[in-house]
C-alpha cells in the first residue's frame, strides 16, 4: 500500500515538471584524446566530481575518451557546430580555434625552464582570453604536454644539419616544424597525423621525432627510438577549451563553478604531467644512447631557433604578441 | 585460458611421500614425473565450467607448483606451468574479483584485489623469462628497443614450440601492463614497457596463430584497440579474422570486440550485439568452457551502466 502511494506521488511530480535533480541537470559534453584511466582521464573525472558536488548535480560534465569526439581538428570543429562543449587539447587543436597566437608559447628555444614559460603566458592571460572569446573559445585552463626532446633512430643529432638527409615529420596544422626544417635546409619532412607517426617509425619512413618524452613513451614511440639528445628545444603546451556561446547560456553560479574547478584541475595536471614528463626523461636518458650537446653545437640551435623565430613573427604570430612573448621569455 | 588441474590424491601422496625420501635424485625424479604427467594432463581444466571449482582447483594448482619447483628449479615444465598458471588466475579469478569490488564502489577491496593481480603477474613473468633465459640470456640486453628485442626473439625463438612460453609470458606483460596503466606513480612507466609484451605475444603468434584458440590474436587485437588514436582498423581486422578462425566459440573474441574495440569506437549498437552475443551463447564449445564462463562473468559485469559509461563513454540507456 505504501509502495504504492509512493509509486502514485512519483507519477504526479514527474507529471507535475518537479521531476528530480538528474532531469533539471545541464550537461557539457567535453572531447580528450585521453583514456578515461590515464593521468589526464583521472584529473578530468575529479574535476567532473568536483563540479557536480559543487552545483548539487546540476552540472555535469560527460568526457569523451579516446578520442572517441574524434582528432583534435574535429573536436575543435564539432565545439563550433554545437556538437561538443568543450575540449581538452594540445597546440593541435589550439592552431584550429584561429588563435595562432597561442602557440608562441611553444616556439622552439624560447623559453629556458617552465618558470620562465609560466610567467609569460600569465602575463598574457588577459590577452588570450580576449582573442579566444573573439573566436568564440573560452580558456578554463592551460596545461601542458612535457618539454620536448630530439629523439633518432640509429644515430646521433649534435648539429641541426646532422637533420639533413633524414626522415622527419611535422604534424598537419603545425605552423612551427616546416619553418624549422627550410631554416636548416636539406629536409623533406613529411605531414603526418598522430596516429600515422607509430607505423611510419616502423617501416622508417620517419627517423626523428621532437617530441616531450611522456608524450614518446606513452605513444609507444619511444620503443623504436635509439638515441635522445637532452636538450629541451620547446615546450608543449595545451588547454581546456570551451564553446563561449554555451558557456554564456550558464546560470552565472554554475559558470563559476566551471570556471573555478576548471582552473584547479589545469594547475592540478600541469604540476602532475611535468613530474611524470621529467620521470620518463629520467627513463629514457638510462635506457637509450643519451647524448649532451656541446656549448658549441647549443649555440648552433639557438641561431636556427632565432632565425625561425624571426620568420614566424608577422607570417604566422602577430608581432605585438610576438614581441611581447619574447621580452617576457628574457 | 588453461590452468593446472588438482591431481589431488596422487599429488598430495606424492608431495607427502617426497620430505622424507631418502635422496635428492628420487625426490627430482619423482617431481620430474609428476611434472610431465600434470602439464600433459591440464588440457582438461579448460572443460570445467564450474567457476568456483576451477577457482580453488586453479589456487590449490599453482601452490603445489610452486613446492614442485623448488625441488626441481631448472624443470622446464614447472616453470611453464607457473607460467601460465600465474597468468590465467590472475586474469581469470582475481581479476574478477577486482571488478566486482569495483562495481559495489569499494576502492579499498578493488585496490586490494588489484595488488593481488599485481602479484599474480608479476610471478608469471618471472618464471617466464627464467625459462626464456634456458634459450638465451640476452632479453635484458636486447630490450633496449622494439628492433633489438625484436631480433633477440627472432634468432633465438624459432620452433613452433617456443609459441607456448612466448605467448604466456608476453600475455602476462600484457595483462600487467592494463592492470597497471592508471596507477599515479607506476602507470606510464609500464606503458612504457608495454611493446616487450606485444614483441613476444607477435613473435608466438608467428611460429603458431592457433594456441590457446587463437588467444595471441584476441591480445594483440586489444592493444592495436588501446586508444581511438591507435590501429583501430587493424584491431577490427584481427578480432574479425579470429572470429571466423574460431568460429564464435571462443567468448572471449566478442568479449573484446564489446570492451575493447566498440568501446574505444564508442559504438553502442556494436556493443550491445558483441556482448549479448557472448550472454546468448549456450556451450558453444566444451573444450572451452572455462574460458567461455570467464567471458560470460565478464560480459555480464560490461552490462552495468556505469561501467560503460565510465570506460567507454557508451550511454547503454539511450535509444540505438
Amino acid at each position: 500500500m505504501f509502495r504504492k502511494l509512493l509509486a502514485t506521488l512519483a507519477t504526479v511530480a514527474v507529471a507535475m515538471g518537479i521531476a528530480g535533480t538528474a532531469d533539471a541537470a545541464t550537461t557539457l559534453k567535453i572531447g580528450t584524446l585521453a583514456p578515461g584511466d590515464s593521468a589526464w582521464g583521472k584529473e578530468f573525472k575529479r574535476w567532473a566530481k568536483d563540479v557536480a558536488d559543487d552545483t548539487g548535480g546540476e552540472l555535469v560534465l560527460d568526457f569523451q575518451w579516446n578520442g572517441q569526439a574524434g582528432d583534435e581538428v574535429l573536436m575543435v570543429q564539432k565545439i563550433r557546430s554545437g556538437q561538443l562543449d568543450g575540449a581538452a587539447v594540445t597546440a593541435i587543436g589550439l592552431a584550429q580555434t584561429g588563435v595562432t597566437d597561442a602557440l608562441i608559447f611553444q616556439m622552439p628555444g624560447l623559453f629556458a625552464n617552465w618558470g620562465k614559460l609560466d610567467a609569460a603566458r600569465n602575463a598574457m592571460k588577459a590577452d588570450f582570453d580576449t582573442q579566444f572569446q573573439a573566436k568564440g573559445f573560452t580558456i578554463l585552463g592551460w596545461g601542458d604536454v612535457g618539454a620536448a626532446k630530439t629523439m633518432s633512430i640509429g644515430f646521433e643529432i649534435h648539429h641541426p644539419t646532422d637533420l639533413q638527409g633524414k626522415n622527419c615529420f611535422f604534424i598537419a596544422g603545425d605552423p612551427i616544424g616546416p619553418k624549422l626544417y627550410a631554416a636548416i635546409g636539406g629536409i623533406t619532412a613529411k605531414e603526418v597525423t598522430v596516429p600515422e607517426i607509430l607505423p611510419n617509425l616502423k617501416n622508417g619512413s620517419i627517423q626523428v621525432i621532437t617530441v616531450p618524452p611522456l608524450a614518446a613513451e606513452q605513444l609507444q614511440w619511444a620503443s623504436m627510438v635509439t638515441h635522445i639528445n637532452t636538450m629541451t628545444t620547446a615546450f608543449g603546451i595545451g588547454a581546456i577549451i570551451m564553446s563561449s556561446a554555451r558557456m554564456s547560456g550558464l546560470a552565472q553560479n554554475l559558470k563559476d563553478v566551471l570556471a573555478n574547478r576548471g582552473k584547479e584541475s589545469a594547475e592540478r595536471l600541469t604540476k602532475s604531467i611535468r613530474n611524470l614528463d621529467a620521470q620518463s626523461f629520467a627513463r629514457l636518458k638510462t635506457s637509450k644512447s643519451a647524448y649532451e650537446p656541446s656549448d658549441a653545437e647549443k649555440q648552433e640551435w639557438r641561431e636556427v631557433f632565432a632565425k625561425v623565430r624571426a620568420q614566424l613573427r608577422g607570417s604566422v604570430f602577430t608581432p605585438g604578441a610576438f614581441d611581447k612573448a619574447v621580452s617576457l621569455s628574457q | 585460458m588453461r590452468f593446472p588441474p588438482l591431481r589431488s590424491f596422487p599429488v598430495l601422496a606424492a608431495l607427502a611421500v617426497l620430505p622424507f625420501a631418502s635422496t635428492g635424485c628420487i625426490k627430482s625424479t619423482l617431481a620430474n614425473g609428476q611434472i610431465a604427467a600434470t602439464r600433459e594432463a591440464s588440457a582438461a581444466f579448460d572443460t570445467i565450467g564450474d567457476y568456483e571449482l576451477a577457482r580453488g582447483a586453479a589456487q590449490a594448482g599453482l601452490v603445489q607448483f610452486e613446492g614442485m619447483h623448488v625441488l626441481v628449479p631448472d624443470n622446464t615444465d614447472a616453470l611453464f606451468m607457473l607460467t601460465k598458471g600465474w597468468v590465467g588466475y590472475g586474469f581469470g579469478f582475481v581479476e574478477d574479483e577486482m571488478e566486482v569490488a569495483e562495481d559495489a564502489g569499494d576502492e579499498d577491496l578493488a585496490d586490494y584485489h588489484r595488488k593481488r593481480a599485481r602479484m599474480a603477474y608479476d610471478r608469471a613473468v618471472f618464471y617466464g623469462l627464467q625459462l626464456l633465459d634456458q634459450s638465451d640470456h640476452g632479453f635484458e640486453a636486447s630490450k633496449k628497443n622494439e628492433m633489438t628485442l625484436s631480433k633477440w626473439l627472432s634468432d633465438n625463438f624459432t620452433s613452433k614450440d617456443d609459441a607456448p612460453i612466448l605467448f604466456w609470458t608476453g600475455y602476462g606483460w600484457l595483462a600487467r601492463v592494463n592492470l597497471m596503466k592508471g596507477d599515479d606513480t607506476e602507470g606510464p612507466a609500464f606503458v612504457a614497457d608495454l611493446y616487450i609484451g606485444i614483441a613476444m605475444l607477435e613473435r608466438a603468434m608467428a611460429l603458431d596463430p592457433s594456441i590457446e584458440h587463437y588467444s595471441g590474436l584476441i591480445a594483440l587485437a586489444a592493444y592495436h584497440a588501446r586508444t581511438g588514436m591507435a590501429e583501430m582498423d587493424q584491431a577490427k581486422q584481427l578480432l574479425d579474422t579470429v572470429l571466423a578462425k574460431t568460429e564464435g566459440k571462443n567468448l572471449m573474441v566478442q568479449l573484446n570486440y564489446a570492451t575493447k574495440y566498440a568501446c574505444m569506437k564508442g559504438d553502442g549498437a556494436l556493443y550491445q550485439d558483441m556482448i549479448n552475443k557472448v550472454l546468448q551463447a549456450p556451450d558453444p564449445d566444451p573444450h572451452q568452457r572455462l574460458t567461455n564462463a570467464i567471458a560470460k562473468r565478464r560480459a555480464k559485469r560490461w552490462t552495468g551502466k556505469r561501467r560503460v559509461k565510465e570506460a567507454c563513454g557508451i550511454d547503454l540507456a539511450a535509444p540505438k
